[in-house]
């Protein structure tokens, strides 16, 4: 049983952490949900909001009650949304691997550091070490390369996941919904 | 029965050009071949046979995920197999120096003759066996491989819940249809009348 010292002193501490304090910092973060489009909602875009009403009519099909047109929209809203969440993390990993620079977050560190040691030996003329010239052009090779973007992707973007995540659960239960929702209309004490 | 496309019995293989808004090209990468993408859609749909819209949307789920764990594990083949020359040297440094190990992973990499008899002796002699360069080279790579298994383990726990949705949702199915076909029944009966013939026989 937590103590009402302790609650005291966590809800006080919680009021510590209210998010960024600087207007610079707040306006990063006022900025997240726009980084990718995802958090809004699909009816906020018009084309997005079209698929949505067309796949929903192919759902719910003629003749169907209204609860069950909503519930179809329901479906097809998480399903336009997992589709986005799908086709922006494939062209991700696609302009990724389209790039013949691309090099992991590590590397380009590494490679950083090494370029700033050779310029300080420039400026000192002393010579060159040729490992590391050789490392800063260095490219990555097949296969480590698709296996760099891939795991690099899905580790610095756990936001898409999370959004890949919620837009499943959110299509799972509204099929659930639909499922009992028709069964309910279609039995004989609704005709 | 409704006429819905959530209940579409003579349909057996999803049409990714009929649902637009549900099927996106296919997620495949520049070097993989669309052809076995629809194979593999073409083998789950004839297995599955698809009654429904949903059940063309989980099928297409089945199979994109089916694809990421084959490339995945593809990849973790062709990592271990790319990177066999630098385990190879890890082995080797310990046993010839650093600089000669070097020369012997490069050399045998490229499958030189005498460079591979060269090394498979330097390890015979020492008592190690190629599995000695595989657990190497395994743990050079194990943080991506790691990652990589990470991702093996998310994509197939999604196969599996999207394979129970199917399962939960035929059942759905399976008893309305049930219920359809008791409701046809019903009204196909009708009571018939005992009656009997002018001669006196029984007429049903």
């Amino acid at each position: 049983m937590t103590s009402a010292r302790k609650i005291r002193s966590n809800r006080a501490n919680a009021r510590l952490s209210t998010g960024p304090k600087t207007s610079k910092g707040r306006g990063r973060s006022a900025r997240n949900a726009l980084r990718y489009g995802l958090s809004l909602p699909v009816l906020s875009d018009p084309s997005l909001s079209q698929e949505v009403a067309a796949l929903a009519r192919q759902i719910a099909g003629a003749d169907a009650t209204p609860e069950i047109q909503e519930m179809a929209r329901h479906i097809a809203e998480a399903q336009v949304d997992l589709r986005r969440v799908r086709v922006l993390r494939h062209d991700l990993i696609s302009r990724a691997l389209s790039d013949p620079d691309y090099d992991s977050r590590t590397n380009w560190d590494k490679k950083l550091n090494t370029a700033l040691r050779i310029i300080r030996r420039c400026s000192r003329c002393e010579d060159l070490p040729e490992e590391e010239v050789k490392f800063i052009s260095s490219k990555l090779a097949e296969p480590d390369r698709f296996t760099t973007v891939i795991t690099e992707i899905a580790r610095r973007l756990p936001a898409l996941d999370r959004y890949e995540r919620r837009a499943l659960s959110r299509r799972k239960l509204a099929i659930r919904a639909f499922d009992v929702g028709r069964s309910r209309s279609s039995s004989p004490s609704h005709r | 029965m409704d006429k819905t496309d959530a209940s579409r019995p003579e349909k057996s293989r999803p049409d990714r050009g009929e649902h637009p808004a549900l099927f996106g090209p296919p997620p495949l990468f520049d070097e993989e071949d669309t052809k076995v993408y629809d194979q593999l859609l073409t083998q789950v749909s004839t297995t599955v046979m698809p009654t429904d819209i949903f059940e063309d949307i989980w099928v297409r789920d089945v199979v994109d995920l089916t694809l990421a764990v084959f490339r995945l594990r593809r990849l973790t083949a062709n990592l271990l197999k790319a990177n066999e020359y630098k385990g190879l040297s890890e082995t080797l440094a310990p046993l010839v120096g650093r600089s000669q190990a070097e020369t012997l992973a490069e050399g045998w990499a490229a499958r030189k003759p005498e460079v591979v008899e060269e090394v498979n002796k330097t390890l015979t002699s020492a008592g190690l066996t190629p599995d000695s360069i595989l657990a190497q080279t395994f743990s050079l790579k194990l943080n991506d491989i790691e990652r990589i298994e990470h991702m093996i383990a998310l994509a197939e726990a999604r196969r599996n819940a999207t394979l129970h949705e199917i399962d939960r949702h035929r059942q759905t199915l399976g008893q309305k249809l049930r219920r359809a076909a008791q409701q046809l029944e019903d009204g196909q009966f009708r009571v018939i009348e005992h009656t009997t013939s002018i001669d006196g026989g029984n007429v049903v």
